[in-house]
């Protein structure tokens, strides 16, 4: 089941959207957490990959300047999402010129009514079982051989792990330094503690005798 | 810099002189080098020697010598003329978009000036395009020539301002109070008040950041029923004046018809703080690189595209920018706007096959009128999606294939499950308008014969709704209930709760609230999800409208009532499809909020009309449709001390084509502490129309006999007020005092006490209560005044031209209005009384042949046919005539708003059927009817109780 597609610019801009799957709030923040990789999608990223969620997975196909993006069941074939996503691709890329999907004023969602195409394909692949479906993984199957396949968490909260390192030895160096200070000032008061009253004592003699004795 | 508003009145030392080098020096005479070229400039100025160039030699503002010149040539001049100081580097080189180079000044700071489009007038202010990117090339040609002249044009557009400035500076004139007597002996209203614009908005000079003639809002669009705000609350209160705002974000029902400017480049500059959209009376400072928010005076960052666009890598003019010369603008808004991809048109038809629905021809004309409306859908974007259910005892889908598939009918699918109405298929019932529109159109072609034979009573509708929620819910969109029955089984079943015995009585008023909860909570969930519900009424029985209407109410819909509708009648049948198919064309806005800013101190209170309230100043409307107004009040919490106020309407939306848009409307009031003041700049028409929506609130939740007193009683309060503080010793002759801006008033509010909605009585049924006062609570402001006071033309005794195009605008003349008394009503007359819901042609008693026979084409008046009809076309020039007024009448575009409302024309003969007789005089307002006051009565009785 292919709940929902979307084809987005590099730069970070939706060209379309599939409309039919705001009801499900579990799409919605798998979509959520799509946005956060485009943001580190760049051209020489890798050009294919199915990044699996809870219970979703995300496919995304990166092509020239675009990112299509399919959200699936996670028990969706992943080479027949990609197929999918290969079918939409080119079905785009043929319909537009590339001069007009690529001006830099383009407001978003321009080409929402492609959404008709998706839709109709989606219908298509609907059925993972259908012969007809078979039959074109079988095609395709070498063209879309090599697929990276990961976590979704592990590659949204990667950076994540590095910062907190980053965070965590700071803070070391920084208590260090502060427990360095309190080290000498508890060295200081345990001396005074010993021998304050001793000085005290001493200093306050040797006054008594100046006054009596040298006057 | 010198901040744009006051470009060279005071000249700001310290800012002007490096920087622009040309005006503010000469005036000042500081910097001796920059002082002799512009003298030889001016030298030259003298010989090729025209009024506005003398001006400059002179060195004075010019318009004030030649206030002749430069009044004509303002609006088109103006612009250049103020804005030396930040417009200069830009239109000059454009390769150095950095503004404090005083070099680049230096060199060719006055060629630079766009001359070609200031110089020729038809090119100036209005199709900015297309002068500023040539300039560079024309320079070279029009050399010294043409930097005289632009400092002739230059001065004369400046002329004006500084003029103004200069008397207007130690007070400001606001409009000036003028009292009447509008008791009978003195000046009575005349409904040619009506007619009049409001009281002008009178702003400082240089308000406004460009001296564009649109900075300031058109009352089209809103109007403030006070022009004048009082700057403290206790003003406010001590005039007993309400302070609202009447919003109508659109005008008409397409965008064709009404020139709104739109900013594609998606850049939209906010203030951070209050988030005010960037308008006319911001303001520039720090070498144009921040901005003062005109709401809460922050500074903010100008964005760099304002004058700059990375993309073609060239200086971009900021004083073409639309935001900054109108007041009512459009952006299209970039991708942080939206949450989700834009929504589709979606309609969803909810159509009532049961008995009564099939009987009265409902379903075969609404079948019929859908069909051929396809092509007038919007569906730019070719997402446009239809769907149809059927409604009797239980529910009918229908699944419509794909045009080209194997096959081609639609299936229908029962469910008669009603308490947990489910959608039997997941696909096709919601279908593509583009992909399926042959096989749409023959099941709308067979749709009428499916239930040919149908003997089934009774009504799912409040089920049916709910499963069309389901279906259309994940995207949202318009649910269109065309119904001729109650709702009698399932979710929201009504029961039959008219009794005519308590019909005027304070009974009624519960007839007129809810009958189940269903209808209210229902409606949230419906604006919650982006659906919006349209209510399409016919029933002959009682039908609760005040039920069903609200869910229109809460979901920014609209509830049309056709009483007793058969379509065997052609006039009700043509009535119903012009109406219907001009709704399905309107341009509506879907997914919209409205929110309205302010200058730091007001603050929105109240809100008024048909959406819901998601939180406490964001109104939510699914659908947003283009024939309504709504009413904001606005409370002063703390004293204004600026000189005048703005208000600022945005909405944020996405057209029916898919694109996302905000349309900004800006208001700037003037302030004053004086309350004649406060009193000579209201506005009685949307006092009126305020206090319509107050009474119908009023009415629903405490009676109708609460309503009206409250009208009344404002009434009095007002004039009371008037006469206290206002009125002085000038009470010679016991008259009733009144400023003459607000003359008309009373008989507005008398019109508002004797409408339909509330008028007291034991006669009308309470449907047709509840649908009037639905109108009172969303017409747009000019029909809402046609409707509590209508219009009253005589017409056998036209003047020449009425009823004829105007030779100038083509427009057709009308006669001029009469007052709503029978007094006016000549036995052997021909009128038209017209309330932008119906229309009436009246026959006197007496009239004569010649003229039933020019108009009609019958002598015998017996022969005429009265009741619902339409004026035969005939050859005669009278009839041409008739026919041309009654339909100028019914023109919506011509008052300023858009409706899809098409009112049928009744006959009367004043000695034929009595009871469309009375009817027709229940609309002459000024006269005593039934248990409600005249004219006159109504004048004595105010009168007796202020002067009391």
């Amino acid at each position: 089941m292919i709940y929902a597609t979307e084809i987005v610019r590099l730069d970070g801009l939706f060209l379309v959207a599939s409309m039919d799957d705001q009801n499900q709030a579990d799409v919605q923040e798998m979509k959520q957490q799509a946005r956060q990789i485009l943001k580190k999608l760049t051209r020489t990223s890798e050009p294919r990959a199915s990044l699996e969620g809870k219970k979703h997975t995300m496919h995304y196909l990166l092509n020239d300047q675009l990112c299509f993006i399919a959200i699936t069941e996670r028990a969706y074939p992943k080479k027949l999402a990609q197929t999918y996503l290969a079918d939409i691709c080119r079905e785009f890329e043929t319909s537009y010129p590339r001069t007009a999907y690529l001006d830099p004023h383009l407001r978003p969602y321009t080409y929402a009514e492609f959404d008709r195409y998706i839709e109709r394909s989606r219908k298509t692949y609907q059925d993972t079982r259908a012969t007809d479906n078979l039959g074109r993984l079988n095609d395709e199957l070498k063209d879309v051989a090599q697929v990276m396949t990961k976590n979704i968490e592990d590659l949204l909260y990667r950076g994540d792990s590095l910062e907190k390192m980053g965070d965590m030895s700071s803070r070391l160096r920084e208590d260090s330094a502060k427990y360095k200070r309190a080290a000498v000032r508890i060295n200081w008061e345990r001396m005074l503690e010993n021998w304050g009253i001793w000085a005290a004592l001493l200093l306050f003699m040797g006054a008594m005798i100046y006054v009596w004795f040298i006057r | 810099m010198a901040s744009p508003q006051q470009p060279y009145t005071d000249g700001q030392p310290g800012a002007g002189e490096g920087q622009d080098g040309t005006y503010n020096d000469q005036l000042a005479g500081s910097a001796p080098a920059a002082a002799k070229k512009k003298r030889a400039y001016a030298g030259q100025a003298y010989e090729f020697g025209a009024g506005g160039n003398a001006a400059l030699g002179g060195q004075q503002p010019g318009g004030g010598q030649f206030p002749a010149q430069a009044a004509p040539a303002a609006g088109g001049y103006g612009y250049p003329g103020q804005q030396p100081a930040q417009g200069q580097p830009q239109y000059g080189t454009p390769q150095q978009p950095q503004y404090g180079d005083p070099n680049a000044q230096n060199q060719a700071p006055q060629p630079a000036y766009g001359q070609p489009q200031y110089g020729a007038p038809q090119a100036g202010y209005e199709a900015p395009a297309a002068g500023y990117p040539t300039a560079p090339q024309q320079v070279q040609q029009a050399g010294v020539q043409g930097v005289q002249q632009q400092f002739s044009q230059m001065t004369v557009g400046g002329g004006p301002q500084s003029q103004q400035a200069g008397a207007a500076v130690p007070q400001l004139r606001l409009n000036p109070l003028r009292p009447v007597d509008i008791s009978a002996q003195g000046q009575p209203f005349h409904v040619s008040d009506l007619d009049q614009p409001p009281p002008a908005l009178i702003l400082p000079a240089n308000s406004a950041v460009t001296p564009s003639p649109h900075s300031n809002c058109p009352p089209k669009y809103i109007r403030s029923t006070l022009n004048a705000m009082p700057a403290t609350s206790s003003l406010l209160k001590k005039s007993k004046l309400p302070f609202a705002l009447i919003i109508q974000p659109y005008a008409t029902l397409h965008d064709s018809e009404d020139d709104v400017p739109v900013q594609y480049d998606q850049v939209i500059a906010r203030c951070r703080r209050c988030r005010t959209y960037m308008n006319p009376f911001a303001s520039f400072l720090d070498h144009s690189h921040r901005w003062r928010c005109n709401m809460c005076n922050l500074t903010n960052d100008v964005p760099q595209s304002f004058d700059w666009d990375s993309v073609k890598q060239q200086a971009v003019d900021r004083w073409q920018r639309p935001e900054l010369n109108y007041a009512v603008s459009e952006f299209v808004a970039p991708q942080e706007y939206m949450v989700r991809a834009p929504q589709p048109l979606i309609y969803l038809f909810l159509l009532d096959v049961s008995y009564a629905g099939v009987t009265s021809g409902l379903l075969a004309t609404a079948a019929r009128c859908i069909l051929e409306s396809l092509d007038r859908i919007p569906n730019t974007d070719r997402r446009t999606r239809l769907g149809f259910m059927a409604v009797d005892g239980s529910l009918h889908y229908f699944s419509i294939p794909r045009d080209g598939g194997e096959s081609n009918d639609a299936k229908m699918l029962v469910v008669s499950d009603l308490d947990e109405p489910f959608l039997p298929t997941p696909e096709d019932l919601l279908v593509s308008l583009t992909d399926c529109r042959a096989n749409i159109e023959t099941f709308l072609g067979k749709l009428q014969g499916m239930f040919a034979n149908t003997q089934n009573g009774s009504s799912a509708m409040g089920s049916a709704l709910r499963a069309g929620h389901k279906l259309i819910s994940h995207v949202g969109g318009k649910i269109c209930v065309l119904s001729a029955s109650l709702p009698n089984i399932g979710h929201g079943k009504l029961e039959m709760r008219e009794d005519k015995k308590v019909l005027g009585t304070s009974g009624e008023s519960k007839l007129l609230q809810t009958q189940n909860a269903f209808y209210k909570s229902f409606a949230v969930e419906c604006s919650k999800t982006q659906v919006s519900i349209d209510m399409f009424l016919f029933s002959s029985q009682y039908q609760d409208l005040a039920s069903l209407s609200n869910l229109p109410r809460y979901t920014g819909g609209q509830t049309y009532f056709y009483p007793a509708w058969n379509a065997a009648r052609t006039e009700d049948a043509i009535k119903f499809a012009t109406e219907f198919s001009d709704y399905l064309s309107s341009e509506i806005a879907l997914e919209a909020v409205l929110r309205v800013r302010t200058t730091t101190g007001l603050r929105p209170s109240a809100f008024y009309g048909n959406f819901f309230n998601r939180s406490s100043d964001l109104c939510a409307f699914p659908a947003m449709p283009r024939d309504q107004a709504y009413v904001v009040e606005i409370a002063i919490d703390e004293n204004i001390t600026k000189a005048f106020a703005c208000l600022q309407a945005g909405v944020l939306h996405t057209t029916c084509n898919g694109e996302r848009r905000i349309r900004v409307i800006t208001v700037s009031i003037p302030v004053t502490q004086i309350l004649a003041e406060v009193y000579a700049s209201a506005d009685q028409q949307a006092i009126a129309a305020y206090y319509s929506h107050k009474a119908v609130e009023r009415a629903l939740s405490s009676g109708l006999d609460a309503a009206r007193d409250m009208v009344q009683a404002k009434m009095v309060e007002l004039l009371q007020t008037y006469k206290k503080e206002l009125g002085g010793g000038n009470m010679g002759g016991g008259g009733l005092q009144f400023p003459a801006n607000l003359r008309a008033l009373p008989m507005l509010f008398l019109g508002l006490m004797k409408n339909l909605g509330l008028r007291k009585s034991s006669q009308i049924p309470t449907d047709l209560r509840s649908a009037a006062l639905c109108l009172l609570s969303t017409l747009p402001l000019p029909l809402l005044i046609q409707y509590i006071y209508p219009r009253l033309y005589s017409l056998h005794d036209m003047p020449d031209d009425a009823g004829l195009p105007n030779p100038e605008t083509g427009a057709i003349v009308m006669p001029p209005a009469l007052n709503l008394t029978s007094a006016n009503l000549v036995p052997f007359g021909l009128y038209l009384i017209d309330d932008g819901q119906t229309q009436f042609l009246w026959l006197g008693r007496d009239a004569v042949p010649a003229l039933i026979n020019d108009v009609f084409g019958t002598e015998d008046k017996n022969q005429l046919k009265q009741g619902k009809t339409s004026v035969p076309v005939l050859e005669t020039e009278m009839n041409e005539r008739v026919r041309a007024v009654v339909e100028k009448s019914r023109d919506h575009r011509g008052k300023g708003c858009g409706s899809i409302v098409v009112p049928p024309l009744y006959l009367i003969r004043e000695d034929g059927e009595p009871s469309l007789r009375l009817w027709a005089q229940t609309l002459l307002v000024e006269d005593r009817a039934d248990q409600g006051v005249s004219g006159a009565q109504f004048l004595g009785m105010l009168r007796e109780k202020v002067l009391s």
